[in-house]
């Protein structure tokens, strides 16, 4: 895909308008999912999220072009920087609206969206490690958090995630690495198995 | 999920912090082999650490494992050379995600993402192997596996063959797919996993969720997913459980097998998917798990069956495009409970032994033709459950079936045929463009409408089931011609003919397809045509032929229509033309003399017609034998002819008690239908009903109930096959009306109403699709009246407001019963509905029972005198008369009764009545004629009618109306204040016997403890007899006899019924033990 969205990339940019459809088709699930898992069941995920996504494809049709942006690592980090702008906005909005989802921290990942994002997953896990692993990442502090979210859950590159979050690349991947291995303690301190140990 | 016992030591324990950040950062950049490398220059560098290096990667990997199966929402952009689209759903092993593939060609696919330790290396090392084994799957209702590969975490992945499919289940609850189209469904299904384990692949979690159900040109077809991947993920050495790292057996509980769930990995074979397609087969027809979500392998008992698991649900019948609920539990009872359950054992080698043969199996129900699933549990029920019977008004058992048998055999139509409908209408259509001859060549005209008149009566076509339309259209179109001819030429006597023998034909399509009114005014008008042509030449032998052909079709009509006395004229009218036919030309007219005989002899049922039957039936034989003498079995129709006339004739010799040439009779029967390659399905109905009989009548029930079985899956491919056919219709709500009757002998209640509701739905069905059918109706009126009885045999007041439901529904469906249906049926059938709802009305207790009976004894009155009793309703009447009388001594009209007892015992000596059907009565009317008698103050006459039914009656009922009747003469000895002498005898007699009766009676209930009919008169015995023993003054044996009875009787007081309950008698005992 990495290489299918690269040449959609190309097309789009070279003016090629369903190359960009076709583009933002590609990012929908992923993009999809990243604002689902930052609205958090307060604000009515889905139709809220789709929203969201809808709303970042009409911003990026209406008022960039593809050509805008030096590289597709540049577009995506656009990509999930808008989208996590619109977030906070719908947060803000309801805050100001509705005093009960208001919350400190609107942007990154909630946890309570993160535990509902776990709860069909005891299929693949298993009811305890699902609960250790929801557990565990409330645990985290939001930056911790974040930085896992954007890598592993949404799989974004490195390079994408240091624009999402402001910081240099280097410091992501240290962030990241401090990110997993305190959220590995936190699991083995729950309870949950180390190959071997 | 296994958890660890003490702490592990991790790296944290052994590497400096720094060197922890710089190895992770490193690491979280790179994904698979490159970390490993990256371990190996960082363990080159800190070689005291190379052992919590390789802990710390390993753990961070395990850590990530977790996360990419924990966020389902994590969907990958990409796995290898496929994108991703969106996620389809989570499973046991992992995610499955919907993706587009390019290269080779552009299609959509499943990829199915392991989660973290489902697979490792060595998985996917043996999927590869196992993916040489798959490639040779090829099979429409299999989902390939394309390609398998790993992610760069290491998660294997597997790519599939994209359904757009809905799970099985909601497809066919969601076009409310009739039991067959599901089944035929299933069938594909099954034929897939034979398929893949003729190539030695076991599935191994087959269940709804794997496998979909995809619309295609060829309609729908189930596609089965994730083939061959358990099995590559679970290669465990064998013997040992198998379960994956977090702990869960592998498998779905619900569908899994016992020897799966026990975990004995070596003995998962092929049988397993085989119960893994009976749980979802039970799930599809019941909606239902056959154990809930229990594991199976606690549960060695067989799941309730399915069509008794339905019956507790209504909205299972909606979807399956039922009706109602009854009628779905019908369509399952029998076969398809059978072949479920054969699916469902618990021992594999009582399975299937593979999905072929399951899949045979269904075919060859869906075929009508027997199954090899038989329930296996008959033999061991009836060890269970056999016992005599008991109770009122239920030994009518083989008789309510013989009132219905006098048409039994009479539903004949020939044996099926292989020609088309369409050949029908080629042939029709060629023979009316000679219509355009006809015009100018007379001659040519009266052949085109004699070829169309041998064409509709051609054996292929009128053996065809549903071709009645086409041939009808023929017959039409032939009779047209001799309309307009004779208009021309009304003298010329080949017309006359055509036309009488075409009307003939014409009458019987109409007795085909039901129309009896309208068949019998054809005949009618055939008759005369043939009786006018012989008027004018006498000695014309094929004049004759055509008047016999025309009374007989008169007769059946009649006959069908319920007319039995004019039916009886007709047919023995037919019977005469025919006799002179065969002294003419016996080859020619055997088969039409045989067939009027037999069918003469079922409509000769009263008391008196006994030798005439016979000796018509011996004759049908007689001539049937020397047909096949003469001319070899080689005529269809002559030899059509005679497996009935053995029918009918072994169905008589039953019916007078002659159990040993009934046997012979029928087994003659039997062979010739074996013989025949398109045997008559009504008549293979008819041999089943009657062999249940006979095997019934030797006191084989379960002989019985297997008999009525097979005649029942005959019968519904019979009503699938030609729907068009009340006959059939008829034919399976009697023989369900037969199991119930067994199934009662044998005390399963439970069963029996099963069987008896089935009956009253087939009877429904048919009064729904021919409402102008009056004897569909008058047939409705009798399940409901049997079905309402025999609710009564439990002594329950439970199921008593059923009863009396549908006690009330079978007199209105009677009184509906159009107008022009013979009197005696309907006089019949009055009476025994409205004694129906008097033993109703009596169990119940009802103030209205009385006067409901004077109705019922005028309605008996009438019959009696206007129609005049039968053979096979004088077991009923009888009993229907005690009831009366003792209502009439009870009113305190001794006269009366003991004229009513009198016609009782005259009716009984009439028929011969024999075994259940006389013990009953003779004991009851003993009891009756005593309890007159010392009412009368003649103790001597009551004393002896008691010693008299003592001696004939050795069973406990003989016994206890004995003993009853002693105790009546000893009251009326001390009423008349006779001698000590006298009386003391009188009372010790009585003591004695009712000692013989208890003993019986203990005896009778070591067999059936909780059986009311038992329990009850065995607590009123020990009353009397305590009674008797105070008057004697054994005080002690009294007070142990009332502490024995009293408990036992207060245990069951609130739910017997009024005929077994006498709650004067419970008082006096609780009096007597008072005081």
């Amino acid at each position: 895909m990495q290489s299918d969205t690269a040449r959609l990339f190309e097309g789009a940019a070279g003016g090629d308008p369903a190359a960009l459809g076709a583009l933002l088709e590609a990012y929908l699930p992923r993009l999809h999912a990243f604002v689902q898992a930052r609205l958090g069941p307060g604000l009515e995920p889905r139709e809220s999220s789709m929203d969201v996504v809808q709303s970042v494809c009409r911003q990026i049709l209406a008022t960039r072009t593809v050509a805008d942006f030096e590289g597709e690592h540049h577009f995506q980090a656009w990509l999930f920087t808008c989208a996590l702008n619109k977030v906070r906005e719908k947060h803000r909005f309801h805050r100001l609206g509705r005093r009960d989802v208001a919350r400190e921290e609107p942007a990154p990942l909630a946890a309570t969206a993160l535990a509902d994002l776990l709860t069909p997953s005891q299929d693949a896990v298993g009811k305890e490690t699902a609960d250790a692993l929801a557990a565990s990442l409330a645990a985290l502090s939001p930056e911790h958090r974040e930085v896992i979210t954007l890598a592993r859950l949404h799989g974004l590159p490195q390079a994408v995630i240091a624009e999402v979050m402001g910081r240099s690349e280097p410091a992501v991947r240290q962030l990241l690495g401090r990110a997993l291995l305190r959220l590995t303690r936190e699991l083995r301190a729950r309870g949950v198995a180390f190959d071997g140990r | 999920m296994p958890t660890v016992a003490e702490p592990a030591p991790h790296f944290d324990d052994e590497l400096p912090a720094a060197l922890v950040d710089a190895a992770a950062a490193q690491l979280t950049a790179i994904e698979g082999s490159a970390r490993d490398a990256v371990v190996r220059s960082l363990a080159a560098a800190h070689p005291e650490h190379a052992g919590a290096l390789r802990r710390l990667a390993e753990d961070l990997a395990r850590t990530e494992h977790l996360l990419a199966a924990g966020f389902p929402g994590a969907a990958p952009a990409a796995i290898g050379p496929y994108q991703v689209l969106r996620r389809l759903g989570a499973g046991a092993f992992g995610i499955v995600y919907l993706a587009a593939q390019q290269q080779p060609i552009q299609r959509q696919v499943a990829i199915k993402v392991l989660r973290p330790g489902a697979g490792d290396v060595h998985t996917l090392a043996r999927f590869e192997r196992e993916r040489q084994l798959l490639a040779a799957l090829s099979h429409a209702a299999i989902a390939h596996v394309l390609d398998a590969g790993a992610l760069p975490d290491g998660r294997p992945y597997f790519v599939m063959e994209y359904v757009d499919g809905r799970s099985m289940r909601s497809y066919c609850d969601d076009r409310q797919l009739t039991v067959e189209n599901c089944l035929r469904l299933f069938v594909e299904l099954c034929r897939g996993v034979e398929h893949a384990h003729r190539r030695g692949i076991v599935h191994r979690d087959l269940k709804p969720a794997n496998v979909l159900v995809v619309d295609g040109e060829q309609g729908p077809t189930p596609k089965i997913i994730d083939f061959g991947i358990a099995k590559a993920l679970h290669a465990t050495p064998p013997g040992e459980a198998v379960h994956t790292d977090t702990g869960r057996v592998i498998g779905t509980p619900g569908y899994m097998s016992p020897e799966q769930a026990a975990g004995q990995v070596a003995d998962v074979d092929a049988r397993a998917d085989v119960f893994a397609l009976g749980v979802m087969l039970y799930e599809l027809l019941t909606g239902e798990l056959p154990w809930g979500k229990r594991p199976e392998s606690t549960d060695r008992e067989p799941p309730p069956r399915p069509s008794v698991r339905v019956a507790s649900d209504s909205t299972t019948a909606a979807r399956r495009g039922e009706t109602d609920t009854r009628r779905l539990a019908m369509r399952l009872r029998g076969d398809l409970d059978c072949i479920v359950l054969k699916a469902l054992a618990h021992e594999r080698g009582h399975r299937y032994q593979s999905a072929h043969e399951l899949a045979a199996d269904l075919e060859r129900h869906l075929r009508g033709e027997a199954v090899l699933a038989q329930p296996p549990s008959l033999g061991s029920r009836l060890r269970r459950l056999a016992r005599r019977r008991r109770g009122a008004f239920v030994a009518a058992g083989a008789f309510a079936l013989t009132l219905a048998s006098g048409s039994w055999w009479s539903l004949h139509y020939r044996a099926r045929a292989q020609a088309s409908e369409s050949e029908a209408e080629d042939t029709r259509q060629r023979l009316t463009t000679a219509q355009d001859r006809v015009e100018q060549n007379f001659g040519a005209a009266e052949q085109a409408a004699r070829s169309l008149l041998a064409r509709a009566n051609d054996k292929r076509l009128r053996d065809m089931p549903g071709t009645e339309p086409v041939r009808r259209m023929l017959v039409q179109d032939a009779l047209d011609f001799y309309d307009r001819f004779l208009r021309e030429r009304p003298a010329e006597p080949k017309l006359r003919e055509g036309r009488a023998r075409t009307l003939e034909t014409l009458s019987r399509v109409q007795w085909l397809v039901g129309q009896y009114e309208a068949a019998a005014t054809t005949a009618r008008e055939a008759i005369a045509e043939a009786e006018a042509m012989l008027a004018a030449a006498p000695d014309n032998r094929t004049y004759r032929g055509v008047l016999g052909h025309a009374r007989g079709a008169l007769g059946r009509a009649l006959m069908f229509s319920g007319q039995q006395e004019a039916a009886r004229e007709a047919l023995r009218d037919a019977v005469a033309v025919y006799e002179r036919c065969y002294a003419e030309d016996p080859t020619r007219y055997a088969a039409c003399l045989a067939e009027t005989l037999a069918d003469w002899s079922s409509v000769l049922v009263r008391g008196d017609d006994a030798d005439a039957r016979l000796a018509a039936l011996r004759r049908a034989v007689e001539i049937g034998e020397s047909f096949v003498r003469e001319h070899g079995e080689t005529d269809a129709d002559a030899m059509a002819v005679l497996p009935r006339s053995y029918g009918v004739l072994g169905m008589h010799l039953l019916m007078t008690g002659n159990l040993v040439e009934a046997e012979t009779a029928l087994r003659r029967a039997e062979d010739l239908l074996a013989s025949m390659p398109d045997a008559d399905t009504s008549q293979v109905c008819a041999l089943h009903n009657t062999m249940g009989l006979l095997a019934s009548a030797s006191g084989d029930h379960a002989a019985a109930i297997e008999r009525y079985e097979q005649g029942i899956r005959t019968a519904q491919h019979w009503c699938e096959q030609d729907a068009s056919r009340p006959v059939a219709w008829q034919a399976l709500a009697r023989l369900y009306s037969a199991v119930a009757i067994e199934q009662n002998a044998i005390g399963d209640e439970q069963a029996a109403a099963d069987a008896n509701r089935d009956a009253i739905a087939a009877s429904e069905a048919c009064v729904e699709k021919f409402p102008a059918d009056a004897v569909a109706r008058g047939e409705l009126a009798v399940r409901l009246g049997s079905f309402a009885v025999s609710l009564l045999t439990a002594g329950r007041r439970s199921v008593l407001a059923e009863a009396e439901t549908c006690a009330r529904r079978g007199i209105s469906v009677l009184e509906s019963v159009p107008g022009a249906v013979d009197r005696d049926l309907l006089l019949r059938q009055r009476w025994r509905s409205f004694a129906q709802l008097g033993f109703v009305l009596d169990a119940i207790g009802s103030t209205d029972a009385r006067e409901h009976w004077q109705r019922t004894a005028e309605a008996m009155d009438t019959y009696q005198t206007e129609a005049g009793v039968t053979l096979g309703d004088a077991s009923e009447f009888v009993q229907a008369t005690i009831r009366l009388a003792w209502h009439e001594f009870e009113a305190g009209l001794d006269d009366t009764a003991e004229q009513r007892s009198k016609r009782a015992d005259d009716l009984m000596r009439e028929h011969h009545l024999e075994g259940r059907d006389l013990e009953l009565p003779a004991t009851e009317l003993a009891r009756l004629a005593a309890m007159l008698a010392a009412r009368r103050h003649r103790p001597a006459d009551a004393a002896a009618e008691a010693e008299r039914v003592l001696s004939e009656h050795a069973g406990w009922r003989g016994a206890l109306a004995a003993a009853d009747g002693m105790r009546a003469a000893w009251r009326a000895a001390v009423a008349a204040q006779a001698e000590a002498a006298v009386t003391n005898a009188h009372r010790d007699r009585a003591l004695d016997i009712y000692e013989l009766a208890i003993t019986a009676l203990v005896a009778e209930q070591a067999e059936a403890p909780d059986d009311i009919w038992i329990v009850v008169p065995l607590g009123q015995a020990r009353i009397e007899l305590a009674e008797l023993r105070i008057d004697r003054g054994e005080r002690p044996e009294a007070q142990q006899l009332l502490d024995e009875a009293l408990p036992a009787l207060a245990a069951v007081r609130d739910e017997a019924h009024a005929n077994v309950w006498d709650e004067p008698l419970f008082a006096r005992g609780r009096e007597l033990a008072g005081r």
